[in-house]
């Protein structure tokens, strides 16, 4: 089970997710878990910057 | 590539073999016992040849892992955890969990393994010289000459500046140190890596057409192999530049569905299997810690008469599911 922080680099927990069975990686904030990530979201989240013709990354948490 | 056995642990760093590794040490093996060899010293026990060519090998493998050791090593004391270095088909990699945070860290890492084979190809070349002074069989001193010539090879070869060669991160160490700009140094070390990459498929179809058969070949599949790295590495590089100062927070899916650790296999695929579109849940315990994950594929491995009497390890629990570590487990 690989667990990062919300404070961590996405490029840098990247590597960490490969190399794991499930390709996911749990986040915590406080010892909770408030997320889960993978590649996938990562991903995503570059064709969303892509598409906004820029590096934006809206909070995903702000739309609580 | 993967690592098909683990050697052991060399300065802590993992050290292991992918399975290819036994492909190039039978070409290089079989290459001077049964050719250079017999060739430059002739009239000897064909046992003499398959001895010298098996320790020519050996050794030449424990240079390259010294290679890729002095990267590891200086990796670490730059700031830069290391997972492993593997070796394979084309010699060896040492897999780094982050990158040099400066230009200066990302020279040292680079250069130290081609100054390493530089310094065996000296120590090789010199160890041969004085065997042949004292008068040692020439076999022996063959095997010194030709592993001091195959270190500076490859110091040579690792030296030309493209990615994913050494050279090609010393050229990003300088490209960086002199705009500033890591993405643009890591994308103009991947592009000579691709003009590399497509020189040496020419180079070795050229050759390959005129009859040197699969020697050509050989050469041309290693530029085809450092064109796709280099690729990759282009497109790492882009990314990265991109990501440039995102975390984790900001890419997560938030508020995951979490199971409780004691709950039962049954109840878990009931209630959340059935009920949510994923498949993987992380498993959490009383204080919404984290204790595990468990995926459908656990359960789908767990015979039916067991899932009513399995739960995530809570007390009293003889058995459990999921992936706590390496063992499997609902939450451990």
């Amino acid at each position: 089970m690989t667990v990062v922080t919300t404070e961590q680099l996405a490029v840098e927990v990247l590597p960490r997710m490969a190399a794991t069975t499930s390709g996911r990686a749990l986040v915590i904030a406080g010892n909770k878990v408030v997320g889960v990530v993978s590649p996938v979201d990562v991903m995503r989240r570059l064709e969303v910057a892509e598409l906004r013709g820029g590096n934006h990354f809206p909070d995903p948490t702000a739309r609580r | 590539m993967s690592e098909t056995f683990r050697l052991g642990h060399i300065f802590g760093v993992r050290v292991g073999v992918n399975w290819s590794v036994v492909v190039i040490f039978a070409l290089i093996t079989v290459g001077l016992a049964a050719g250079r060899f017999p060739l430059l010293y002739p009239d000897l026990a064909a046992g003499a040849y398959v001895a010298a060519g098996l320790v020519a090998g050996v050794v030449f493998f424990a240079s390259l892992l010294a290679h890729e050791m002095a990267h590891a090593v200086v990796a670490k004391r730059n700031g830069v955890p290391v997972e492993a270095i593997t070796l394979w088909l084309f010699g060896g990699v040492a897999k780094l969990e982050g990158e040099p945070t400066t230009p200066g860290a990302d020279f040292r890492v680079a250069a130290v393994g081609p100054a390493v084979s530089l310094v065996l190809a000296l120590v090789f070349a010199l160890l041969g010289l004085l065997l042949d002074a004292v008068g040692a069989p020439e076999l022996i001193v063959g095997v010194a000459l030709w592993l001091g010539l195959i270190n500076a090879v490859l110091a040579v070869f690792n030296l030309v500046p493209a990615a994913p060669l050494d050279g090609g991160r010393i050229l990003r160490s300088l490209v960086w140190w002199r705009t500033g700009d890591r993405t643009r140094a890591a994308i103009t070390a991947a592009h000579a890596g691709r003009v590399f990459g497509w020189f040496l498929i020419a180079v070795g179809v050229g050759i390959a057409v005129l009859g040197a058969g699969i020697g050509g070949l050989w050469l041309a599949f290693i530029g085809w192999f450092i064109t796709m790295a280099a690729r990759g590495e282009e497109d790492y590089a882009r990314m990265s530049g991109t990501l440039a100062g995102v975390t984790v927070g900001e890419v997560m899916s938030p508020d995951p569905v979490t199971v409780p650790s004691g709950t039962t296999v049954d109840h878990f695929i009931d209630e959340y299997v059935f009920a949510h579109n994923f498949s993987t849940f992380p498993v959490v315990g009383e204080s919404g810690n984290p204790v595990g994950v468990i995926a459908l594929r656990d359960v789908k491995a767990m015979p039916p008469a067991q899932r009513a009497q399995t739960t995530g390890g809570g007390p009293g629990r003889s058995t459990a599911v999921g992936d706590g570590g390496d063992h499997r487990a609902v939450g451990r």
